[in-house]
């Protein structure tokens, strides 16, 4: 039987690499600083317009979509109203902002941490020095509140 | 049988359900999803060579993703994919952005052996063929290999998400992995 015999040898073979290259454990305090993040959520109850990436199409697990690999993320809302665009150079955070007379747009952290960069002319903003984690931007205007998806800077 | 011994033992699609209901028994269910499934969402990451710190910004984004978009998640039972796709699309992003990302050291592990010492020198001398020849192979090997040896084990849907392919697919590409892997390896190397 030597698919058997072939079956059998890739599970050796596999659990031998398995060992060779070892554990490789979560960082210690990952799962309590996940578990953390539902205070957080619960606390942030302002009610606000969910605006999606257009490059992610998670409802359709399984899909072998690209998930909009490359180039700026385009975060809209379900009426088209407003769009912001956001893409990541080196530890700065360029933006877009249209459809919104918004002055600032807030920066937030899970912590629950924000910063605001002001909005230019023509809509764009910046965020520079950005540290790296997940953030997500918010724009809040006489109209309420928009944000984005929560993203990795 | 205490209350979170009953969540240990709980579907996936009655926790996420109970995300739904507010209160302790929300708390206890998020806590339990998050033991069971940021080990997995963690090796997925780590499998697109990303480093421990970025690794966990990963797996953090996701969750934050289950508790603003839960609805996007149409079949609760298949909450383990939903999770391992987002962390799949997000590290493509990374990947795509930082070009210079810090990479994971595949030759940074001890071996702590307590076997006699020639029996562990060639133990030490396999695994470390088994490491540098695994290192040769494509980014493409290198990645599923990860996820098929990663601990917890990743179920073969969980892999299938990680890797953007048909399940139906990993089987024979995991033998050719394996098998390419194999070649490299030096005369006489016995598993």
């Amino acid at each position: 039987m030597p698919d058997h015999d072939d079956d059998r040898a890739d599970a050796a073979l596999l659990f031998a690499l398995g060992e060779a290259l070892g554990p490789d454990p979560v960082p210690h305090g990952l799962i309590e600083r996940a578990t953390a993040m539902l205070a957080f959520a619960d606390v942030d109850e302002e009610l606000v317009t969910l605006l999606a990436d257009a490059g992610s199409d998670l409802a359709v697990v399984g899909s072998r979509g690209d998930g909009g690999a490359s180039g700026p993320a385009v975060y809209t809302s379900p009426d088209g109203s407003v769009t912001i665009e956001a893409h990541v150079d080196g530890d700065t955070l360029l933006g877009l902002l249209v459809g919104s007379d918004a002055a600032t747009v807030a920066l937030e952290r899970p912590t629950g941490d924000s910063s605001d960069a002001a909005v230019e002319a023509l809509g764009h903003f910046r965020f520079v020095a950005a540290p790296r984690g997940p953030a997500r931007l918010r724009v809040r205007s006489v109209d309420g509140s928009v944000c984005t998806e929560w993203f990795v800077v | 049988m205490s209350t979170s011994e009953a969540f240990a033992e709980a579907s996936d699609a009655d926790l996420v359900a109970a995300l739904d209901v507010g209160g302790d028994e929300r708390a206890r269910a998020w806590g339990q999803l998050v033991r069971r499934y940021s080990p997995k969402m963690y090796a997925v990451a780590r499998s697109f060579q990303l480093d421990p710190g970025t690794a966990e910004d990963l797996v953090q984004t996701a969750w934050l993703r289950l508790l603003e978009r839960g609805d996007q998640l149409r079949d609760a039972s298949s909450v383990g994919p939903w999770l391992a796709m987002v962390v799949r699309n997000e590290a493509r992003k990374l990947v795509t952005r930082r070009r210079t990302l810090p990479v994971a050291d595949v030759f940074g592990h001890r071996v702590d052996d307590a076997r006699p010492l020639d029996a562990a020198l060639l133990a030490l001398e396999q695994a470390a063929a088994l490491r540098t020849d695994f290192a040769r192979l494509g980014d493409e090997c290198r990645q599923l290999l990860r996820l098929a040896t990663a601990e917890p084990r990743l179920s073969y849907d969980e892999i299938a998400v990680a890797l953007g392919r048909p399940r139906g697919s990993l089987g024979p590409t995991r033998a050719r992995c394996l098998e390419r892997l194999r070649r490299a390896l030096p005369p006489g190397f016995e598993p």
